[in-house]
C-alpha cells in the first residue's frame, strides 16, 4: 500500500510538465471539451463540402425546378431544399455548407498569418533593443491608433478584393499590431533570464539563442494568440461581407447571406437565421477554445 | 502634468503625420491616379496624350514629395480634394456626415463604460452569486454575436414585439430615442467585456496586501473596495477603453449600415464601392483625427487616477 502511494506520488511529479499540466487541466474542462467536438463537425463540413453540399453553390434554380415560388420569393425549407433558397433559388444549405469553408480558411489563415508576423516583429524588435526597438514599438503605436475598418476600406478600395486571398491579405495587414507588442515585450523579459546571459558568455549567437531557448518558452503564448485570433478573423470577415466589400459573389459567405436575408426575414425567415446560426455557433465555438487555451497556457496568467 | 500632457500632443501629432503619409503612399502604390480619373467605358483604353493633360492638370507629373507637400498644406488648410463621384468638396461630405458619427461614438463609448463598470463593480462585489455568473455566461455569447445581428435582434425586440421606437426615421437622428437602439446595439457587448475585465483586475486587487491592512485597521468592505480597490482596477479600464476605440469605429460603421445613419462609415462604405478614394481617405483622416483626440482623454483621465504614469520618463 505503501508502495503504490509513493509510486503514484513520484508519477505525478513526473508529469508536471507545462503541456502535460496543460493537457490535463484542458481534459478536465468541459466546456473546452464539447466546444472542441462542435468544433470538428465544422472542421469536417468545412473540408468535406463537395460531398456533404447537396447541389452547387452558385446554382440558380428556377421556378420550373422548384427554386422558387410561384410569384418569384424564395422556398420554405422542404424535403429538397432543407434550408430553403434564396432570392436567386440557390439552395441555402449547399450555400452554408461551403460558407463553412471560406469561415473556416479566412479565420485561421488570417490568425496564422498574423500570429507569424507579430512574433517576428516583437522579437526582432526586442533583440535588436535599443532605438530600433523604440522605433518599431512607437509604429505599433501608430498602427493601432488608425481607425481599423476606415484603413481596410480603403485597403479595400485601391486593391479591390477580387478573391478569398485579398480579402485574407486585407485582414491581416493591421491585426498584427495587439500580438507584436506582447510578443516584444514576452522576449524582452525571457532574454533577461541567467540561462541567456549564460549561453550568450558560452559564445552563442542571437539566432541560435533565440532558436533554441527563446522562441520554445513563446509556444504557449503563440497557441493562446492562434485561438484568440480565429474568432476575431471570422469576424472580421464576416463583417466585411456583411457591407458587400468582402468576398464576392456567388461564392458563399456567411456574413454576405446575413445582409442578403436581413431585409427579407418576415417572408424569408430562413435566409438570416440559418447563416447567422452557423456564424453565432462556430464564433462561440472558437471564443470557447480560446479561453480554455489561455487559462492553460497564458503564462502571463499564471500565478493569478 | 502639464509636461505629460504636451508629450501626449506631440504624440498625436506624428501619428496623424504617419496617417496623412500612409495613405497618401497607399494611392501611390496602387498604380496611376490618373487612370481613376478619367472615365472610360469597359474595353477601352484612355489615349497617352489624354494621360499626360490628365497628369499636368493635377500636378501628378512633378515629384513626389512635392506632391506630397502640396497634399499636407491642402489637409492644414482643410482642403481634402473633391469627391470623384458626388464632385463636390470631401470636407463639406465630412462636415454633413461627421456629426451623426461622432455623437454615435462618444454616446457608445460613454454608455459602455460607465454600464461596464457599474456591472464591474457589482460582479466583483457579489462574486459567485448568479448575477455574477449570469453576467459571465452572458459575455461569452455577447462576444460572440457580431454587432449586425445585434441590431436586427434589437430591432425584432423592440421594434417589432415590443411596438417602441417606431416612428424613428434614422436619416434624420436628431432626438435621443432615435439613438437608443444604434448606441445599445455596439455598447451591449462592449459594456460586458469592460464589466468581465473590470471584475477580473478587482479580484485581484482584493488579494492584495494593501486591502488587508485597510480591513484591518477598521474600514468596512464596501469602503475599502470603493476607496482603495476601484481607483487602482480602473486604469487598465480606461486604458483598454482608450486602445478599443479604433474597433468601436468599426461597429459604428456597422451600425450606421443596419440603422441607416448617414454618418461618415456610410458615406465610407458606399465611396469603397464606388472606389472614390478622396471620399475614403479624407474619413480615414477625419477618423483617425476623432481617435487620436478621445485617445488623448483617455491617457490623461489615465494619468489623473494614475500618478505613475504621469510622472514616468
Amino acid at each position: 500500500m505503501a508502495q503504490l502511494y509513493i509510486k503514484s506520488k513520484r508519477k505525478s511529479e513526473i508529469s508536471r510538465s507545462l503541456w502535460a499540466d496543460a493537457g490535463q487541466q484542458l481534459k478536465r474542462n468541459k466546456v473546452f471539451m464539447a466546444a472542441c467536438v462542435i468544433l470538428a463537425v465544422y472542421l469536417i463540413v468545412g473540408l468535406f463540402a463537395p460531398w456533404i453540399a447537396r447541389y452547387d453553390y452558385a446554382r440558380q434554380f428556377r421556378m420550373r425546378d422548384g427554386g422558387l415560388t410561384a410569384n418569384g420569393s424564395p422556398v420554405a425549407p422542404n424535403s429538397r431544399f432543407w434550408m430553403g433558397t434564396d432570392t436567386l433559388g440557390r439552395d441555402l444549405y449547399s450555400r452554408l455548407v461551403w460558407g463553412t469553408r471560406t469561415a473556416l480558411l479566412v479565420g485561421i489563415s488570417v490568425s496564422l498569418i498574423t500570429t507569424l508576423v507579430s512574433v517576428l516583429y516583437g522579437s526582432i524588435a526586442s533583440l535588436i533593443g535599443g532605438w530600433v526597438d523604440d522605433l518599431m514599438m512607437r509604429a505599433v503605436d501608430v498602427i493601432m491608433g488608425l481607425p481599423y475598418l476606415f484603413v481596410v476600406l480603403l485597403f479595400v478600395a485601391i486593391f479591390r478584393t477580387p478573391n478569398l486571398y485579398a480579402t485574407i491579405f486585407v485582414l491581416c495587414v493591421l491585426q498584427w499590431t495587439g500580438g507584436a507588442r506582447v510578443f516584444r515585450n514576452q522576449v524582452s523579459s525571457i532574454k533577461e533570464y541567467e540561462f541567456v546571459l549564460a549561453e550568450r558568455s558560452l559564445g552563442a549567437s542571437t539566432p541560435y539563442i533565440f532558436v533554441r531557448h527563446i522562441f520554445p518558452q513563446l509556444v504557449p503564448l503563440i497557441i493562446v494568440f492562434i485561438g484568440l485570433g480565429i474568432p476575431g478573423a471570422i469576424f472580421a470577415e464576416a463583417g466585411l461581407s456583411f457591407l458587400g466589400l468582402g468576398v464576392p459573389p456567388p461564392a458563399p459567405s456567411w456574413g454576405g447571406m446575413v445582409s442578403q436575408g436581413i431585409g427579407l426575414w418576415r417572408n424569408a425567415w430562413w435566409m438570416l437565421v440559418f447563416p447567422a446560426a452557423a456564424l453565432v455557433g462556430l464564433v462561440i465555438v472558437f471564443n470557447l477554445i480560446a479561453d480554455g487555451l489561455r487559462q492553460a497556457l497564458d503564462p502571463r496568467l499564471k500565478g493569478q | 502634468m502639464l509636461a505629460y500632457s504636451l508629450r501626449r500632443v506631440f504624440y498625436l501629432l506624428i501619428t496623424l503625420f504617419f496617417t496623412t503619409l500612409l495613405t497618401f503612399l497607399l494611392i501611390f502604390a496602387s498604380g496611376d491616379p490618373a487612370e481613376f480619373l478619367i472615365p472610360v467605358r469597359p474595353g477601352q483604353q484612355p489615349s497617352q496624350a489624354l494621360i499626360a493633360q490628365v497628369r499636368k492638370q493635377y500636378g501628378l507629373d512633378q515629384p513626389l514629395w512635392v506632391q506630397y507637400a502640396r497634399y499636407m498644406s491642402n489637409i492644414l488648410r482643410g482642403n481634402l480634394g473633391n469627391s470623384w463621384y458626388f464632385h463636390r468638396p470631401v470636407s463639406q461630405l465630412i462636415i454633413e456626415r461627421f456629426p451623426n458619427t461622432a455623437k454615435l461614438a462618444v454616446a457608445i463609448w460613454v454608455v459602455s463604460l460607465i454600464v461596464g463598470i457599474l456591472l464591474g463593480i457589482s460582479m466583483a462585489m457579489n462574486k459567485n452569486s448568479l448575477f455574477d455568473r449570469t453576467g459571465i455566461v452572458l459575455s461569452v455569447i455577447l462576444i460572440s454575436i457580431p454587432e449586425f445581428l445585434i441590431g436586427i435582434l434589437l430591432i425584432f425586440i423592440f421594434v417589432n414585439t415590443l411596438g417602441l421606437f417606431k416612428n424613428v426615421d434614422p436619416t434624420q437622428p436628431k432626438t435621443l430615442d432615435q439613438f437608443v437602439l444604434p448606441v445599445l446595439t455596439v455598447a451591449l457587448p462592449r459594456s460586458v467585456g469592460y464589466a468581465i475585465s473590470l471584475r477580473t483586475t478587482m479580484l485581484n486587487a482584493m488579494g492584495e496586501n494593501y486591502v488587508r491592512t485597510a480591513r484591518a485597521k477598521g474600514l468596512n468592505f464596501n469602503h475599502t473596495v470603493m476607496k482603495h480597490v476601484l481607483p487602482n482596477a480602473l486604469v487598465p479600464i480606461v486604458t483598454m477603453a482608450g486602445i478599443d476605440l479604433a474597433y468601436l469605429l468599426t461597429g459604428v460603421v456597422i451600425v450606421e449600415t443596419v440603422f441607416g445613419i448617414p454618418g461618415i462609415g456610410l458615406a465610407a462604405v458606399q465611396a469603397t464601392t464606388q472606389r472614390d478614394l478622396p471620399v475614403v481617405m479624407g474619413s480615414v483622416f477625419i477618423t483617425a483625427v476623432f481617435i487620436g483626440s478621445l485617445n488623448l482623454v483617455a491617457d490623461l483621465i489615465t494619468a489623473r487616477l494614475d500618478p505613475r504614469i504621469r510622472l514616468e520618463k
